[in-house]
């Protein structure tokens, strides 16, 4: 028996096998479903004890259960199901799967034990107890999922329908009445016993029905016809083989002419026959088609028996069958390869740029930058030109590439960045509060949901042009999709995003395998501003010393030459060694540097008292010209870049499939009065209402030449059966 | 010769005619006739205008019958074969192709005579989780040059 049902718990597994057959309209009574079985094979270790007979538990070996209701000792009336329960034991194993038994008003005494069992009702336990827990059960009692659902199922006793119901969602259910949906093989032409004395005289007795009409839906294994020999003319004989390994979740023959079907384990002949009209002799006439291309799915026929057992064993292609041409639509295209389709292989990039930088940030932190970069304050400023070399000769947008928002948190889809609390704008490190994000590899994508493309109509209208299929992708737009890829397909739609480009690709993906792509602007792009600091200082150091040449001159022209003197010997210094400027300290360092005192200690006494005494006016005069000249700080800024729209964040942000579908106004008489498209081949006699054809070859020897013509003319033209 | 009378009101296209019995009568052929074109003479009968179709079992064929009232208690039968309806047990194993079907239809062929309303029907389905545009996540990149 196949398994039909597993439920897996942490590595334990318990297997049903085979269905609970239930009949839903059967009254169920009090006193129904008293007396069952379960049958439970599995791997278990460990003793066994049982509280009453007939339990029976065979161990350790084979862990065959064999539990009767009677056995229970049931106190009035009850109705028993199972359920899966996972318990939290105290001893170990812990944690069990269980199968359990739920039952209104049962006689609880069954003894405890605080193991893994596999059937505990509330309050009873039974024997044994594995730690490796692979039991296979087949019962005649519904098992639930959970154990409300089974206790549901035991308390209703006064609504059979309701019972039904709740019975019909056993993981076990099957009717009994119920025939497979879908079968392997079916022969349905029925036959009868023919005994044909002369050409064109049957026997009056010739009339018994035959039942070679079987249906079969295989579960394992391979089933073929192959042709046998010896018969004359267009009779046909075909044998019916099995592979060792064949196994049928029906098999079903007919003895009324496909009416009724008695489900067996197997045909009770093993092969089928054709007779050929007219043929003398006794037939029993199973008239199977002559490439057995109509009545059934798929089931190759072989010329001999040797290229049945050939094809059984593996030593033939199943397209060298006979029928291969009428029986290869049951088969999946293999595109000549006959390889199965690939799933699509997405690339992965390792792209990373080691001399610029990724930085994700928020808006507080974007600020943050801004801010620390306008920062024009006294201090602040001279602490930029100070570091003006590492900082791109004082000019930051040198390093600046690029500033680019995106409509949803970046850190979702690349997730390999570390976490800094600074950013270099080349070798300065600008030290932040905020956390900047450094991509460290921009790989990564964003899966946004799925969708099922399922057909409307389940006819032509469903494809194009009658329907059509749209999908909006946010910062891409509106595709059209064909709707043959994608019907019957759940579709997962995926974002990739080009963090340099800012651009995005967008792939539509079921099964693994890449459906369409298409390419569109996600990010928004934004200029950057700052200020070029280099001209900017450039600009304050002259204005200082033209501040302060003008403060001496005021003071002393003797002293202003010297001063100047000075003040050009102090610019040359400034400009070669980049020397610390400060109110006092500069200019004793200027004095030593222009005035030797091992050669003139005099002047150097002079000059230094002299620039002393234009110091403090003309440090005066270089503050109020340096107050203006930060006023005027703008007039250095640069902006890099330009704005891209940002108008694609206004429109919707949801992914959405969008169907255009043609509304049809088709008369309520259409099929009666005109019938609809078909291109089925069939004899005349297998269709009813009406019937238009192509295609005519008629068999009437009766008829004249102008009446076979004039039924022609009408077949082709429509006829009303 | 064994004549069967009787009204029809089936189209000629139709296999199983509908048909209710006349009279059956006994009429001799007019002259030598092909087997699909009979004309006959009865003898007058009360429903005779109600007549326009028949059946001769010795021929085993139904006809279409035109009647024309002659001289006397006579009626002309003026029949032509109907072999549609005549010869279907002989005829009815013969293979097609069908075109167009009421019992065995392909339906994803698609239909020429279904017309279709001009305005189409839109829906919309939404897909997943939306785009949250923020200026609070993560959403900006900075890209500069350095270490």
């Amino acid at each position: 028996m196949a398994i039909i049902y597993e439920k897996e718990y942490n590595g334990q597994v318990i297997k049903i096998n085979d269905h609970f057959v239930a009949d839903p309209d059967e009254t169920y009574t009090n006193a129904a479903r008293t007396a069952y079985t379960i049958h439970a094979e599995g791997a278990a270790q460990g003793t066994n004890t049982y509280w009453q007979q007939p339990w029976t538990f065979l161990m350790p070996d084979s862990w065959i259960v064999q539990i009767e209701g009677s056995g229970i000792s049931p106190r009035g009336n009850f109705t028993k199901a199972l359920y899966f329960s996972v318990n939290d034991f105290t001893e170990e194993p812990r944690d069990t799967l269980l199968l359990a038994i739920a039952g209104n008003n049962f006689y609880n005494q069954l003894a405890t034990q605080q193991r893994n069992l596999y059937l505990p009702d509330n309050n009873m336990w039974s024997a044994a107890y594995s730690s490796d827990l692979q039991a296979t059960f087949s019962t005649n009692l519904p098992i639930f999922e959970d154990k409300q659902t089974a206790e549901a199922y035991c308390n209703e006793t006064s609504e059979t329908v309701r019972k039904n119901m709740i019975m019909q969602s056993a993981v076990n259910y099957k009717n009994s009445e119920e025939e497979p949906d879908t079968v392997d093989l079916e022969i349905n032409n029925y036959g009868v016993l023919q005994i044909w004395t002369a050409e064109g005289q049957q026997d009056a007795h010739s009339t018994t029905l035959i039942y070679r009409c079987f249906k079969i839906k295989k579960t394992a294994g391979e089933i073929t016809f192959y042709k046998i020999p010896g018969i004359d003319g267009d009779s046909l004989k075909y044998g019916i083989k099995y592979s060792n390994d064949f196994e049928a979740y029906y098999i079903g023959y007919s003895e009324d002419g496909g009416n009724t079907y008695t489900q067996v384990d197997q045909l009770p002949y093993n092969f089928i026959y054709r007779k050929r009209e007219n043929e003398l002799g006794r037939f029993y006439a199973s008239p199977i088609d002559v490439e057995l291309d109509s009545s059934n799915t798929g089931i190759p026929t072989w010329d001999s028996e040797e290229d049945a057992d050939d094809y059984l064993d593996g030593n033939k292609d199943i397209t060298e069958a006979t029928n291969w041409p009428t029986i290869s639509k049951n088969y999946p295209i293999t595109n000549g390869t006959e390889e199965g389709e690939s799933a699509t292989e997405f690339g992965e990039t390792y792209i990373r740029s080691v001399f610029s930088q990724l930085y994700m940030l928020s808006s507080g932190g974007l600020s943050e930058i801004s801010n620390g970069l306008f920062d024009v304050s006294v201090n602040g400023i001279w602490e930029k030109i100070q570091k003006g070399i590492e900082m791109y000769g004082t000019d930051p947008m040198q390093c600046v590439q690029g500033l680019t928002y995106y409509p949803f948190d970046l850190s979702s889809i690349f997730t390999n960045y570390a976490d800094q609390q600074y950013v270099y704008f080349g070798g300065y490190q600008l030290q932040m509060q905020n956390t900047a994000k450094k991509i460290l590899f921009p790989q990564g994508y964003k899966d946004l949901g799925t969708m099922t493309i399922k057909r409307s109509f389940n006819d032509w209208r469903d494809f194009e042009p009658y329907t059509k299929l749209f999908v909006y992708l946010p910062y891409v737009g509106v595709q059209q999709l064909s709707l043959a890829r994608y019907y019957g397909k759940t579709v997962t739609v995926r974002y990739y995003v080009d963090i340099r480009t800012a651009v995005c690709m967008v792939v539509l993906i079921a099964n693994g395998i890449m459906l369409d792509y298409f390419m569109g602007q996600m990010g928004v792009q934004m200029p950057i501003t700052l200020t070029d600091f280099a001209r900017y200082s450039a600009n304050q150091i002259n204005t200082i010393m033209q501040g302060a040449t003008s403060a001496l001159s005021a003071v002393n022209p003797f002293c202003g030459s010297i001063a100047k003197i000075g003040l050009a010997s102090a610019s040359s210094l400034y400009a070669s060694e980049q020397a610390d400027i400060k109110e006092n300290g500069s200019w004793a360092k200027l004095a030593s540097h222009t005035h030797d005192g091992s050669k003139n200690a005099i002047a150097a006494t002079v000059a230094g008292e002299v620039g002393a005494m234009g110091l403090a006016g003309g440090l005066t005069a270089m503050k109020t010209t340096f107050e203006l000249s930060q006023n005027g700080i703008n007039g250095y800024n640069k902006t890099k870049g330009s704005a891209t729209s940002m108008l694609n964040c206004y429109l919707p942000q949801y992914i959405t499939f969008m169907f255009e579908i043609m509304e049809s106004d088709e008369s309520e008489y259409l099929n009666e009065l005109a019938g609809k498209p078909t291109n089925m081949s069939g004899r005349i006699g297998d269709f009813s209402g009406y019937l238009e054809c192509d295609d005519v070859m008629l068999i009437c020897p009766i008829a004249t030449d102008a009446e076979r013509q004039e039924i022609i003319n009408l077949v082709r033209a429509g006829i009303y059966l | 010769m064994e004549l069967r009378l009787y009204n029809t009101s089936s189209a000629h296209n139709v296999v199983r005619k509908q048909m209710s019995l006349l009279a059956t009568l006994t009429g001799e052929l007019k002259e030598n006739c092909r087997m699909e074109n009979v004309t006959m003479n009865v003898t007058y009968f009360a429903d005779y205008y109600r007549c326009n179709y028949a059946y001769i079992p010795e021929f085993h064929r139904y006809y279409y019958v035109n009647v024309m009232l002659i001289d006397g208690n006579q009626v002309r039968l003026i029949m032509k074969s109907d072999p549609l309806t005549s010869f279907y047990d002989g005829y009815k194993n013969s293979k097609v192709i069908a075109r167009r079907s009421s019992s065995n239809v392909n339906p994803n062929l698609p239909d020429d005579r279904v017309p279709f309303k001009p305005v189409p029907k839109i829906i919309h389905r939404k897909c997943g989780t939306a785009f949250v545009p923020s200026s609070s996540g993560y959403c900006y990149v900075l890209t500069l040059g350095g270490k």
